[in-house]
């Protein structure tokens, strides 16, 4: 039975990175997983903010809306980076959480999604009507 | 090898299929930016956005890797570096999406 506890540290040792696997204890490899299946799908909704970006600029180049749209379409992008790098780092601090054997850090990043995505509609509306009454 | 402990519920299959739908993802997103900046001709971002397309292109590929890695060991290995090459990935199509927004804004 000493054989594969020898391994799973053999293992261990070489993942990176090392400041978060040289601490805690191995947890149950399902964990595991599923935090790095939500990381992903936080990857994803990351991926979509940018491609909601990116759509807005690649319409507003045509130039057949008005200018701003770019600017809406670049604060999509800028979420979508921010969220990117939130989901790296809310893998992280998960797994920390796992190994060290503490409760799970709340996601705060659903809220700030949250609102973010009801300020960009709001602006979005406001300057639609603005652009409307200007007619 | 073969007796991964969290094998019921097919979590190596799911996790490694996130992993394919996330890179596909991340493949597709900069193709209307690279239309974008060859009709604008700005062509250092067009290189850059193929670049960064076929980095995601790569990763597919890797996935495949990780099925493996999944499968085979009991102790999963760390999806620290693939994860990372995601985030660099959509930040660096966001930034040049930014860029481009703000090259439409001005003109």
């Amino acid at each position: 039975m000493g054989e594969p506890y020898r391994m799973e540290r053999q293992v261990s040792d070489q993942r990176r990175p090392e400041s978060l696997y040289g601490q805690g204890d191995e947890p149950d490899p399902r964990f595991s997983l599923a935090n790095e299946r939500t990381a992903l799908a936080w990857m994803r909704t990351a991926l979509a903010l940018v491609a909601a970006g990116v759509a807005i600029i690649s319409i507003s180049s045509l130039g057949v809306v008005p200018r701003w749209t770019a600017l809406i379409g670049a604060a999509s992008c800028l979420g979508g980076a921010l969220l990117a790098w939130r989901a790296v780092a809310g893998w992280e601090r998960v797994e920390r959480a796992l190994r060290m054997k503490e409760p799970l850090p709340s996601p705060r990043a659903l809220a700030m999604l949250a609102g973010g995505v009801v300020v960009l509609a709001a602006v979005m509306v406001l300057l639609s009507v603005a652009e409307l009454l200007r007619r | 090898m073969t007796g991964f402990p969290g094998r019921e519920g097919l979590q190596p299959e799911r996790t490694a299929l996130a992993w394919q739908r996330t890179a596909i993802t991340a493949t597709v997103v900069m193709v209307p930016l690279i239309v974008v900046s060859a009709r604008l001709g700005f062509w250092l971002m067009t290189v850059l956005e193929c670049a960064a397309t076929m980095t995601a292109a790569v990763l597919v590929v890797a996935v495949h890797r990780r099925f493996a890695q999944l499968r085979d060991q009991d102790i999963p290995d760390s999806p620290f570096v693939p994860m990372a090459g995601v985030a660099v990935v959509t930040a660096l199509a966001a930034v040049i999406g930014l860029v481009t927004a703000l090259v439409l804004f001005r003109s």
